[in-house]
């Protein structure tokens, strides 16, 4: 039964993704964006990564989204006339992706399957994760922050409003 | 149990199709999109990799990954952003300058 739910989410996502590349909307391709991204998510999940389930709806499809329509729309970007125009019905088909996605979290979260027989699903931990994060690879911590640092430092630079 | 193989298979389609993204699209922020979609082709292949072998590391792989590609996104948007600032296009085709000269005009 998990397998039904892993292989259609893993449908979901291909297809969300695919629909990336003949989209001529860009506030569409976010859409779609956000239906791969959420999928994926739960792919994480089933494959018994919560922890990585959560931060990718909360970084990716939470803050990354964001940035990418928040520039859409200051942009104000216009649809493109160099694509072949198919699947461009708009909303339609990230809702009907987006309500596959929400029958399988029902089915997920009330039980409705017919029972947890000897398929079983491998999880670790957030615990593990975190003692494997701030014990060998500490420095590895120390190394994304000051990248972040950089980052941040940078984005500031290149927005800053007198040009010098 | 989902076999390896299958994951691997998913991840490998997400990616080629954020490499098909980046190579046939021109729009800027499509490229973007599809680097989106080819990073998480490769935090699905570390994640699938980490619960195969019983492994926290490939979840610590995907959480730096996730890091790397946060902050590559900001700088990447900003420098799109002042791409249409200045030059007033957000295709790849039309940038061709490498010598900032549009305020001076030709010299």
């Amino acid at each position: 039964m998990y397998e039904i739910i892993f292989y259609l989410t893993a449908a979901v996502t291909v297809l969300a993704a695919g629909s990336i590349l003949i989209v001529r909307n860009p506030i569409h391709a976010a859409l779609y964006l956000v239906i791969a991204l959420l999928a994926l998510a739960l792919l994480f999940f089933l494959l018994g990564a919560p922890l990585l389930a959560a931060l990718q709806v909360m970084i990716y499809a939470g803050a990354i989204m964001v940035l990418f329509l928040f520039l859409i729309m200051v942009m104000n970007l216009r649809p493109t006339q160099e694509q072949l125009p198919f699947l461009s019905a708009g909303w339609k088909v990230p809702a009907f992706l987006a309500l596959i996605l929400w029958l399988e979290l029902l089915v997920l979260f009330f039980g409705l399957l017919p029972e947890p027989a000897d398929e079983t699903i491998t999880v670790i931990e957030p615990k593990v994760v975190g003692e494997s994060l701030f014990g060998p690879y500490l420095l590895v911590v120390e190394a994304a922050a000051i990248l972040l640092l950089a980052a941040l430092i940078a984005v500031l630079y290149l927005s800053r409003k007198k040009r010098l | 149990m989902i076999p390896l193989s299958h994951s691997l298979i998913i991840a490998a389609l997400l990616f080629t199709l954020g490499l098909l993204i980046i190579m046939l699209r021109r729009e800027l922020l499509f490229i973007l999109m599809g680097l989106e979609v080819m990073f998480n082709g490769a935090a699905l292949t570390a994640i699938a990799a980490g619960q195969y072998w019983t492994n926290a590391d490939g979840q610590v792989l995907t959480i730096f990954l996730t890091v790397v590609t946060a902050a590559e996104l900001a700088i990447a948007l900003i420098l799109v952003w002042l791409v249409f600032e200045r030059l007033n296009t957000t295709r790849a085709d039309n940038l061709k300058l490498l010598k900032d000269n549009i305020d001076r005009g030709p010299p």
